[in-house]
């Protein structure tokens, strides 16, 4: 079924005519056409993650049913993640989520293949949705629903003093200057380098490096004092 | 090493484990989040396919945006009439003008033998 989606991809852009969602370079279609013939003969490998997320858009932008489906089960998980870190709300990372997946269906028939990376403007936009609700939000709110984190079923304890740590990051993050909390978030919550971080945010590598040292020094200053409740011990 | 740099030093340090424990949070995605969002696509889908089709513009068009549009168009055509104008029925005033500033035509026979004279003469030997 995978296989078929991806021909049907393939042969969607092959037969499309709409000069406007950019071009698949015959070099993704060889790809996607050699994977096909490999998982026929061997795996069950889902050959659909060696396509490329713009080509997934363009196939999205010209028709294909199921390029939409292929695109959100690879870019949620990432867009949930992000949104959940920085905000440390399953419930507004949702609404982040769905919101960022909109805009990427909306801007998909003017995507215009190489130019950018969807992952790169993705994160751009996920961040930037995330410090908006970090601004608007109240302070102190509660982090009922909180997603739990994924290591070995922690005990209750251990979840109370996650969301504790995670409650008083959101809101620390919430009180830097907008360009240092995407900075730090995108250094230290998604582990990016200052390279790529460079390119989300369309500054150089160096003031990402200078966002990135003065938001951290702003976070110490705004949690100072609170290692101890946050269960962390001086060693 | 003073009090005040300890710390700085150990809040930076607090910070650091505090940064990479919350990077460790991975949600799962709910199922009623991707159905939602799998719906927007479907929606936006079916708006993109009905928006008409982008069609490469006329000639006509191609010409009038390579002159600048309707101003120039129009200017290019009161222009022509004009001329046309004058030179059919052109103003008394600007005969007089042009016969002044560029002269008028004269024949001269320097020879003093007319053209039709000397074909004469040969002809009749």
């Amino acid at each position: 079924m995978v296989a078929e989606m991806a021909t049907k991809v393939v042969m969607i852009k092959v037969k499309s005519r709409m000069p406007a969602a950019g071009d698949i370079s015959p070099a993704v279609c060889a790809l996607a056409l050699s994977r096909l013939d490999c998982q026929s003969m061997t795996s069950q490998a889902p050959i659909v993650t060696d396509i490329p997320d713009d080509a997934l858009l363009i196939a999205y932008a010209n028709g294909d049913p199921d390029a939409a489906q292929a695109l959100a089960a690879r870019l949620l998980p990432r867009i949930m993640g992000q949104a959940v870190r920085m905000l440390g709300c399953q419930a507004e990372a949702e609404d982040v989520a769905q919101d960022a997946m909109m805009r990427l269906w909306r801007i998909a028939p003017s995507w215009r293949q190489g130019e950018a990376q969807v992952t790169t403007w993705m994160y751009r936009v996920v961040a930037n949705l995330c410090v908006d609700k970090l601004r608007k939000r109240a302070k102190g709110v509660a982090l009922d629903d909180i997603a739990d984190p994924a290591d070995d079923t922690p005990s209750a304890a251990e979840q109370m003093q996650q969301k504790a740590r995670m409650q008083a990051l959101t809101n620390a993050l919430a009180t830097l200057p907008d360009r240092q909390a995407e900075a730090v978030a995108l250094r230290h919550l998604e582990g990016l380098s200052n390279p790529e971080i460079a390119q989300i945010m369309d500054i150089s590598v160096r003031s990402v490096e200078s966002l990135t040292a003065r938001g951290k020094r702003a976070l110490a200053a705004c949690l100072a004092g609170r290692r101890d409740e946050l269960g962390y011990r001086d060693d | 090493m003073t009090k005040a740099k300890e710390t700085h030093i150990s809040e930076a340090g607090f910070i650091d484990d505090l940064l990479a424990d919350v990077a460790q949070a991975q949600p799962s995605v709910d199922e009623t989040l991707m159905a939602k969002v799998l719906a927007d696509a479907n929606r936006m889908q079916m708006q993109h396919q009905h928006r008409p089709t982008p069609t490469a513009p006329s000639l006509w068009v191609q010409f009038q945006q390579a002159i600048g549009g309707w101003p120039a168009l129009s200017g290019l055509v009161a222009t022509g009439v004009v001329g046309i104008w004058i030179g059919v029925a052109p103003p008394d005033g600007l005969t007089t003008y042009t016969s002044t500033l560029m002269g008028t035509t004269e024949t001269v026979d320097l020879l003093g033998l007319g053209l039709d004279d000397l074909f004469e003469e040969i002809v009749d030997g």
